[in-house]
């Protein structure tokens, strides 16, 4: 079995989808009850890699599966994981299993979009496991279609435009990575012995950073350096690229929000930690503070954008803005503990904001809109709420005890040897984000309490069965961060020496 | 080579001609035009004979039959794709319900002529036999295009059809002619050696104007910028089966004939290790024409209501990649052309299915008609969006298979740009090609529609489908093309 756990993980949610497809469309129970079983084993299966077989020594590749796929293009079907992503598909096994039971209350179209949503899993776990340039793609793109749908059919009002608009944003940036992988493979020999495995090419980058041609004025590793990092910084989203992200977030469902910025954000970073940078370690090195800087941008501006929001969702939405800057900003420093703290961040982030979105569903499902200043006193009528919901707020704006302290204080102590001005800028999100966070708390929880929400019930228990993980995971890791920074470690310390390659 | 050798080599050439004139005769005789789908199936046995004779002579070693038809791999290849082409365009036939029956089983007939005529184009290795088959397959498609004759649009298209038809091939006869005058010789290896001449002894203007004379006429067929005026006219005026026809069949013998004259004609050229001033013009010249059709074709078409429009100026679009592989005039462009060739008929077949299965039940072909009927007809809804993510170039479909082989081919041989406005395209197609999704899927429909059943139609599409899928990784086609045409430039070293 463990030869092929991660084909398993990976297709067992398209086997749910088989299954799902072939049930008749009234079973709604039964549909719903396998997509929480499909996703739910995926689940188990990351759960028992992390506690189990994982090997936290080794840097490399585990649990490689390796078969040829098309020979005419020597293209493989490969498979592996390593330190880097054993989170984030423990991360995306758990969001997609707790979406499942968030999107309980849907009632249109119930097959069609467990279908859809499973098929979203494969297309997010294969692309955490994939060691396949090309096979990394195609899960790239399989992603696509089922959240245009997820966001076009059960969005809101202005679905349609936010639905196309994170389609044709994301292709972009595909399609320019697409020119990228064309230019590697033809690099590495094309027909001729071409290869898409992408630990080889990150030992064959090294030569390519010695190569001195340029054309049209720029080298080779700089030209695919830009168009894959435009490829990845849209998904992530960078500034300033990020303008897709508020549309779709405030007109998805709340799961499909919460798969949005929990997971879907990070594969943008995952990317570049795994193909854009170390392919390039040379232009990565000379564009570092570019990166940096656009992730204090991404801080800054985020969070001042989100001051503004009177949406409570557009509010999480920038916040996930704001927080996905750290990434960009530990990662151009190269240190050890920044690269750490911002892979670290992916993490917590996506707890905290798949956190976030669930709260704002809980309420939206009661009242049937947003808007932070029709709220007040909602602390009288749902106690335990507030509870779990402070939690999540205290976990988004970093609390110490919580999980993002601990990730967002390693970035910018890892950082602030390099970029010391990025830093001390950067602590101007910290406060705004404790601003509009705490507001936004006082504005639905505190003070008096409107007649029309007199009949609001606590959350059920399903409610609180979406929320309690993601509670306990900030707080978990926020007292004992090595639960995930020991796994790492070692493919940190080899991917921090891929990143700071220099030719001789 | 004996005689009967010979005709052992046509047999699928002869097949055909026994069977158009059996399906004619049959339509006139026996049963005078009533029961059409006779002749239909009819057609569907022969074009399987037809198959199967052709699949039997991708084992024989290429030769040229009576100095002037080519057998080899690359032409066996195309006209096989042709026949399955016809063999789909005649089962969406059976299934429109929106045409009349008027003038069914003539439709039939004229399908047969049309395919023995781009046999002859695709196989022909002289330029009066592949004007020839052209001005078949050419007056066989615009008999086709004016088979609706009630029609005032149908009429129109027809007319529009054949004015322009007559055009182009008239200025490509010229061409042939001046190519003729440069070379003495009418076959494609001795224009070969005589343009070579012509431009070794500096005629570069003379070639210049006859290539692109002969250019006209392939670029009508292609529907290339600035032939492409009558496609959208056209397709919207033809019945769907036949504007599938066009679309897939004609077009794609058309790539592939012109793919082999260009690959013989200057194959001397092509072969300079320095490549000469006149190749580089060329090149250039194609690759304008290229970009210039892509942008025509993708931006025209974002605009469009009418199903049927719209897929005419999304086959002018991927006429525009076709080119641009071509223009790269490099081994590995004209194997991405071809295989581009096959993927986009693949894809295309299937949205032109999906547009008769739709607009027989709407009873028209505007976008609006579609409206929520992605979740009434589960199968056919899903492979629509197959076949849109196969047109767009998203994996896992074929059209993403061909386009990566496509950008390849283009940055290879130095097209870096080119390869750039390609996958750019890509992304404005997206918004055009979803919208038909957004019409099946996140609108609902304004007026209940009308209860249908098509199993088999959605038996084909869902096949049509599976093949999109599967033919992302090539399925040997690849391979094939590779093959092929390794035999044909096997002539001209």
């Amino acid at each position: 079995m463990l030869e092929h756990v991660l084909t398993l993980i990976t297709f067992l949610p398209l086997l749910g989808m088989a299954a799902i497809l072939c049930l008749p469309k009234s079973q709604e129970n039964s549909i719903r009850w396998t997509a929480a079983i499909f996703s739910g084993l995926s689940l188990i299966l990351a759960c028992w890699l992390w506690v189990g077989p994982f090997d936290s020594s080794v840097a490399g590749m585990q649990f490689v599966e390796k078969a040829p796929w098309i020979p005419a293009i020597n293209a493989n079907y490969a498979m592996g994981m390593d330190g880097l992503s054993l989170p984030l598909i423990f991360l995306s096994a758990l969001i997609h299993f707790i979406a499942v039971f968030a999107s309980w209350g849907i009632t249109k179209s119930v097959k069609g979009y467990f279908a859809l949503l499973l098929l979203l899993e494969v297309g997010v776990n294969g692309v955490f496991l994939a060691t396949d340039f090309f096979l990394f793609y195609v899960f790239w793109e399989i992603m696509l279609l089922p959240m245009y749908f997820l966001i076009g059919i059960w969005g809101g009002p202005k679905r349609e435009y936010a639905a196309i608009k994170f389609f044709l944003y994301t292709l972009f940036g595909s399609v320019l990575m697409l020119v990228a992988m064309v230019a590697i493979w033809l690099k590495t020999g094309g027909l001729n012995g071409g290869t898409f495995d992408i630990i080889e090419l990150q030992q064959l980058a090294k030569g390519w950073a010695a190569d001195p041609s340029t054309f049209l004025g720029m080298k080779f590793t700089t030209w695919i350096f830009w168009f894959l990092f435009t490829g990845f910084a849209i998904k992530i989203p960078v500034f300033p690229f990020h303008t897709w992200l508020p549309d779709a977030h405030v007109q998805a469902p709340t799961p499909i929000s919460v798969i949005l910025a929990g997971i879907l954000l990070k594969l943008g970073a995952y990317g570049m930690l795994r193909i854009n940078f170390p392919l390039a370690p040379d232009a990565f090195q000379h564009f570092a503070w570019v990166l940096a800087t656009l992730g204090v941008v991404n801080i800054v501006y985020g969070a001042y954008v989100a001051m503004a929001q009177t949406d409570f969702k557009r509010l999480v939405a920038y916040s996930s803005v704001s927080h996905m800057g750290y990434f960009l900003l530990g990662v151009a420093a190269m240190t050890f503990t920044g690269l750490n703290g911002a892979t670290l961040q992916l993490f917590t982030h996506g707890t905290s904001s798949a956190m976030l979105f669930l709260i704002v569903g809980v309420i939206y499902d009661r009242a049937h809109h947003r808007d932070l200043n029709d709220f007040g006193g909602l602390a009288k009528r749902m106690p335990y709420f507030l509870g779990i919901a402070t939690i999540g707020i205290f976990a988004g704006l970093g609390l110490p005890t919580m999980s993002g302290f601990i990730s967002e204080a390693m970035t910018l102590m890892g950082s602030y040897g390099q970029f010391p001005v990025h830093v001390i800028l950067s602590t101007l999100g910290i406060l705004m984000t404790a601003a509009f966070l705490l507001y936004a708390l006082q504005r639905v929880f505190l003070g008096a309490l409107p007649a029309k929400y007199e009949n609001f019930k606590d959350m059920s228990g399903r409610e609180a069965f979406t929320l309690i993980p993601f509670a306990f995971l900030c707080i978990l890791i926020g007292v004992m961060p090595s639960l995930i920074l020991d796994k790492m470690a070692a493919t940190m310390q080899s991917i921090q020496e891929m990143l700071s390659y220099t030719v001789q | 080579m004996s005689y009967l050798d010979a005709l052992n080599y046509i047999l699928p050439e002869v097949a055909l001609t026994f069977g158009l004139c059996v399906v004619l005769i049959w339509d006139l005789v026996v049963r005078s035009g009533r029961r059409w789908w006779e002749t239909g199936f009819l057609t569907l046995g022969f074009l399987a004979v037809t198959a199967v004779l052709l699949v039997q002579r991708f084992a024989y070693p290429p030769a040229t039959v009576f100095g002037m038809v080519r057998i080899d791999l690359f032409a066996t290849l195309f006209k096989l794709f042709l026949v399955v082409a016809t063999g789909f365009v005649v089962a969406f036939q059976l299934a429109d319900r929106n045409s009349g029956e008027n003038g069914r089983s003539e439709t039939h007939f004229l399908l047969l002529c049309a395919v023995l005529g781009g046999f002859f184009l695709v196989s022909a290795d002289n330029f009066i036999l592949m004007y020839l088959g052209l001005e078949t397959l050419g007056l066989s498609s615009y008999a086709l295009a004016g088979m609706a004759k009630r029609s005032v649009r149908g009429s129109e298209a027809a007319l529009k059809y054949i004015v322009y038809g007559a055009l182009a091939s008239g200025v490509m006869l010229f061409g042939l002619s001046l190519f003729y005058g440069m070379s003495g010789s009418l076959s494609y290896g001795g224009t070969m050696v005589g343009v070579s001449q012509a431009l070794a002894n500096g005629q570069v203007a003379q070639v210049a104007i006859a290539t692109l004379m002969v250019l006209v006429g392939f670029g009508f067929k292609l529907s290339l910028f600035p032939f492409q005026w009558w496609a959208p006219d056209v397709y919207q005026g033809v019945s769907t089966p036949v504007a599938s026809f066009l679309a897939v069949g004609s077009k794609g013998i058309a790539v592939a004939a012109m793919l082999r004259v260009m690959a013989t004609t200057f194959g001397i050229e092509l072969h300079a290790d320095a490549g000469s001033e006149f190749t580089s013009s060329l090149s250039a010249l194609l690759a304008l024409l290229a970009v210039v059709t892509m942008l025509f074709g993708n931006l025209a078409a974002l605009r469009q209501t009418d199903l049927k429009r719209l897929l005419a100026y999304s086959s002018i679009a991927h006429a525009g990649y076709i080119l641009a592989a071509m223009a790269t005039l490099t081994p590995a462009g004209f194997h991405a052309a071809a295989l581009y060739t096959l993927l986009y008929g693949l894809m295309t077949l299937g949205i032109f299915g999906a547009v008769l299965y739709f607009a027989n039940i709407a009873g028209h072909e505007r976008i609006d008609g579609l409206h929520g009927l992605g979740y009434r007809h589960p199968i056919a809804g899903a492979a629509t969006v197959v076949f849109l993510a196969s047109l767009t170039g998203l994996p896992p479909t074929a059209g993403f298979g061909g386009k990566y082989y496509l950008l390849t081919a283009l940055w290879e041989s130095g097209h870096g740009m080119l390869a750039l406005v390609v996958a750019l395209m890509s992304v404005v197609s997206l918004f055009y090609y979803f919208r038909i999704a957004k019409a099946l899927y996140l609108k609902s429909a304004t007026t209940e529609p009308k209860k249908m059943s098509m199993p088999v139609l959605a038996g084909i599409l869902a096949l049509l489908a599976i093949a999109n899928v599967w033919f992302l990784q090539f399925g040997g086609l690849l391979t094939g093309v590779q093959q092929a045409w390794g035999q044909l430039e096997a002539l001209i070293s």
